[in-house]
């Protein structure tokens, strides 16, 4: 019964010797030559580089604008300060 | 022609060297890829997308390995990574992979190797199936081997490893496979 295992095992792991190499399909190159000529979504270098430039320029307008605003925000909180001193009123807080 | 000159003639993007290259190599290319995914269609369509890959990226062969060694390498990567990803959404999530059991390998449709003697069609179906179990290294080594018929030092240059790697790869492989096999036998045959 032991043996019959391990003849069987022994015939399975051998049962690939001799084979013979599949066949690629006759028409592989037509089908790889489509695919090539396929159309390819292109960018150019230049636009590449374009985008880039405009990304980067993006990226400082945003940066120069967060930091006008906050000291813009502060200038008015210090102006309305002493108006409100000036003439002795109290402002309301900002929760 | 010899490599070198095929090559170059490609690389000026001489299309008729290119359809040479196809036809000399597209057998070894489909039989290798053919061995690890154990399906015609995939195995066509991963053809396909080495010879692609061979195109696109000929003009950085720089000749260091044999031609034939650069294709297989293509053709072992493409093959494995496409189990890799389909073997990802068969699980579909860690869910599923908790409960994945090592038995569903054995579920699988029987692949027919085209090349088999009809009087070992079955007991090569089933050998397959215990293939698609083996760790990459190990299911690289003895394909290789067996479907490509590559002696070790091919098999070394391919996988770009020494040959006493690949000795051990091939042992280990075996050990394995009888392992699985005598598992398989002892549940499918009482």
């Amino acid at each position: 019964m032991k043996e019959d295992l391990h003849k069987k095992i022994e015939d399975t792991l051998n049962s690939l010797d001799g084979l013979q190499p599949a066949e690629a399909n006759p028409f592989l190159y037509s089908k790889i030559k489509n695919r090539l000529q396929a159309p390819i979504p292109f960018v150019p270098q230049s636009l590449a580089w374009q985008m880039v430039i405009a990304l980067v320029i993006v990226a400082l307008v945003n940066v120069f604008t967060i930091q006008h605003v906050n000291t813009e925000g502060r200038e008015t909180t210090t102006g309305a300060s002493l108006v409100a001193t000036e003439y002795s009123i109290s402002l309301p807080q900002i929760k | 022609m010899q490599d070198a000159e095929l090559i170059q003639d490609i690389q000026n993007g001489y299309e008729p060297a290119f359809e040479r290259l196809v036809t000399l190599h597209k057998n070894n290319v489909y039989n290798t890829v053919l061995g690890f995914l154990q399906n015609e269609a995939d195995a066509e369509d991963i053809t396909q997308d080495v010879f692609v890959k061979v195109y696109q990226s000929i003009g950085s062969f720089k000749g260091e390995a044999a031609l034939s060694t650069w294709l297989y390498r293509i053709a072992v990567t493409q093959a494995l990574d496409f189990l890799r990803k389909k073997k990802r959404q068969k699980r579909g999530g860690f869910l599923v992979s908790l409960f994945h059991k090592k038995e569903d390998e054995w579920e699988q449709p029987e692949f027919y190797h085209p090349g088999v003697a009809a009087e070992q069609k079955e007991t090569a179906a089933v050998l397959f199936k215990a293939i698609r179990q083996l760790p990459e290294q190990q299911q690289t080594a003895f394909l290789l081997q067996k479907t490509e018929n590559l002696n070790q030092g091919q098999i070394a240059d391919v996988m770009n490893t020494t040959v006493s790697a690949v000795e051990s790869l091939l042992q280990r492989a075996k050990a394995n496979l009888r392992k699985l096999l005598e598992e398989y036998y002892q549940t499918h045959y009482r």
